[in-house]
């Protein structure tokens, strides 16, 4: 089976020329470290295309890098390495191109080099003659644009051809002039054009005041939109499932089926699918960003509160991605440079509020905060509490990486900062395509959905069983759920919670968003609809203070099996796992018990 | 004098590189000497500033602006 590898600096373009060329559907952003693992697909009969984490130079730094040069280092000899160099900023990379040349030259491995974002340079009068860098170079040269199209066919074509040139060693490249010379000679236009829009924007994007300013409002926007905005889809959809529920249990006589029907399908994996509107919005806002090349500027204006942590600016992607979910989060942290500001990024993003706590963090905000709108209608007062609890992740995870950073440091005797190399290049920015930012939002949406959905069902079948069981649902005081919940509630009383709402903690271990769809089912048997008493909880069985404190357990406790399953691959080391596993959950709990007992005294 | 010494606006030439883990790095992004060099912007509480290196725009911390050495403009040659 023969490789063809897709090399390159972040951002020139490889994950999108690879999803042209393959018809795939992979992940593609304006930052660097978009792709953090090694992507295969099947070009043709025997042969794999694969896009590279990006690659600045043979000395890597970061984790992704590293995959990238041992790929190619331990490629076969017939196997392709192609160079993606973008277009507009062809002079600063092709040092680099130089030297990956030289090196399969002298490794006798295949090698083209392919100029993305061909389109770009048009645009800005930028004239690159092809067939001169080809022959100072010694090396096939292609013109691509994989937003046009332009150039594709042409590359697919010589991929085809399978009967790639090895590049001959080229003496006059170790002449200090070689590369001046060669850019001279093949490139003429005027670069500065280019960059001048970038440098408008950034001096607004960055400057110090506004910057921040900007960046705290466009933040804010998110979260509202998140829930003011959802609301009228959440409203369409709740309506819908309910509707559905109540025709189709009228199917059944009432009983056995009628129950697993109403109560298990309708009112477990239905309150589910309410919030998807929400993670899709999100998706779709934090893709914008990341597409546009907003990131790489937030990042930078990140790194310096952010290095008070221990962090680095870097550490911004990862914590923004964990808002959607912490696994990609996780794995997106494989461009920190360090392994040990990299092990404590990755330890705090579960704190993070990732889209599993948007339903727990819905109903709860929905019982305690007034739907009440200001400006124009435009913002909200739930939508306020939702911006609250998603900084209040935040401010934990800054806290508890500082304790853990402050805790080794002090038990290893060293005080050496770890997060000093900070190098991030900004890219272009560009204006994300709206059909793809929606198709990926609905992707996203859907394998979210895909991914928990078993969980949640076979969560609720169980939940279901054992409160129809024994006695069916009219002897539901006397069933196995009621009376494990009521052998547990003493655990749970502290916290001003009753046996019905240790139930749903108990079972959102499996995954967090369980949490309400078991609380409707509980709540579900004690009335005639599900649905409507899982909208309208109201504080006969949980107090304020109680829903204050519920919030707070759900926020930090880190009921991801998923995420304890990669934390133990990524982090430096397995044990670190369970460690945040317990220690997230213990934290929980006395914060939860604190938050409850605290706010008794005050709200009475 | 260093790139984090470079006021906002000003241009300069990089002379060199002081010997860190990051040299070869830093050459390897184009940070090699006679490359001409823009300060575009500074960040709040002395975060990192913003340079462009030819055709490539840049954030970099104090801690590795301060190991690029520059010279101004009128100074080379």
């Amino acid at each position: 089976m023969n490789h063809i590898y897709l090399v390159g600096r972040p951002n020139v373009g490889k994950s999108y020329l690879f999803n042209k060329l393959s018809g795939e559907k992979q992940k593609v952003a304006n930052y660097s470290g978009a792709t953090v693992s090694r992507k295969d697909t099947l070009l043709f009969k025997n042969t794999l295309l694969s896009d590279l984490p990006g690659l600045y130079s043979f000395q890597t730094q970061s984790e992704d890098e590293k995959i990238s040069l041992q790929t190619i280092k331990d490629s076969a000899p017939d196997d392709l390495i192609c160079l993606v160099i973008e277009s507009t900023k062809i002079k600063g990379q092709l040092a680099f191109a130089l030297e990956l040349r030289n090196w399969a030259a002298a490794n006798l491995k295949p090698f083209v080099i392919c100029i993305n974002m061909i389109d770009e340079a048009k645009k800005l009068g930028i004239t690159i003659d092809q067939k001169k860098l080809s022959e100072m170079l010694k090396t096939p040269v292609f013109f691509t644009s994989a937003k046009t199209a332009e150039g594709v066919n042409e590359l697919y074509s010589y991929f085809e051809l399978q009967s790639w040139s090895v590049p001959e060693v080229l003496n006059d490249s170790k002449n200090t002039n070689f590369l001046p010379e060669v850019i001279k000679k093949t490139i003429q236009g005027d670069f500065d054009v280019s960059l001048k829009k970038q440098n408008f924007l950034d001096r607004l994007f960055l400057a110090p005041f506004i910057g921040p300013f900007l960046f705290l409002i466009l933040t804010f926007i998110i979260f509202q939109s998140i829930f003011t905005w959802a609301s009228p889809f959440m409203d369409l959809i709740e309506n819908g499932i309910g509707f559905l529920g109540e025709h189709t249990a009228r199917l059944f006589p009432e009983g056995f089926l009628n129950s697993f029907v109403s109560n298990a399908i309708f009112a477990g994996f239905g309150a589910f699918l309410v919030f998807t509107p929400q993670i899709f919005i999100l998706t779709f806002i934090i893709g914008f960003l990341e597409k546009s090349g907003y990131m790489a500027r937030a990042t930078t204006l990140c790194h310096k509160p952010l290095s008070y942590f221990g962090l680095t600016g870097k550490s911004f992607i990862p914590y923004m991605t964990g808002h959607a979910c912490a696994i990609p989060a996780i794995y997106s942290a494989r461009s920190i440079e360090n392994a040990w500001v990299r092990n404590l990024t990755i330890l705090t993003i579960p704190l993070t509020a990732c889209s599993a706590r948007l339903p727990v963090y819905a109903l709860l905000i929905k019982i305690l905060v007034p739907e009440k709108t200001f400006l124009f209608g435009l913002l909200g007062y739930q939508g306020l509490a939702f911006f609250l609890m998603y900084f209040f992740g935040v401010f934990m995870a800054l806290v508890v990486s500082l304790s853990i950073d402050k805790f080794v440091k002090w038990s290893k005797k060293t005080t050496a900062n770890m997060n000093h190399f900070f190098v991030m290049e900004l890219p272009a920015y560009r204006w994300p395509g709206l059909q793809e930012l929606i198709s990926k939002s609905i992707l996203t949406t859907w394998t979210f959905i895909k991914g928990a959905g078993p969980t949640i069902f076979i969560v609720n079948l169980a939940i279901w069983f054992l409160s129809y069981f024994p006695n069916g649902e009219s002897g539901f005081a006397e069933s196995y759920m009621v009376q494990i919940g009521k052998f547990l509630e003493p655990v749970f009383l502290p916290l001003g919670l009753n046996w019905i709402y240790g139930v749903a903690i108990l079972t959102s271990f499996l995954a967090r968003e369980v949490f309400v769809s078991t609380l409707g089912l509980l709540k579900g048997f004690e009335s005639e609809d599900a649905t409507e008493i899982l909208s309208q909880v109201q504080f006969q069985d949980l107090s304020p203070a109680a829903a204050v404190g519920l919030l707070v357990f759900f926020a930090i406790a880190l009921q991801c099996a998923s995420t304890v399953g990669v934390l133990r691959k990524e982090a430096m080391q397995k044990s670190w796992a369970y460690m945040i596993l317990f220690g997230y959950l213990v934290l929980a709990y006395l914060m939860s018990f604190i938050t409850y007992q605290g706010l008794s005294l005050i709200i009475r | 004098m260093t790139l984090w010494d470079l006021d906002v606006n000003a241009q300069a030439y990089i002379t060199g590189t002081l010997p860190t883990n990051e040299e070869t790095r830093l050459k390897s992004l184009g940070f090699i000497t006679e490359q001409k060099v823009l300060c575009l912007q500074k960040t709040l509480f002395g975060g990192p500033k913003v340079y462009q290196i030819g055709d490539n725009i840049f954030s970099l911390s104090k801690e590795v602006a301060s190991t690029v050495l520059i010279d101004t403009k009128d100074n080379i040659k």
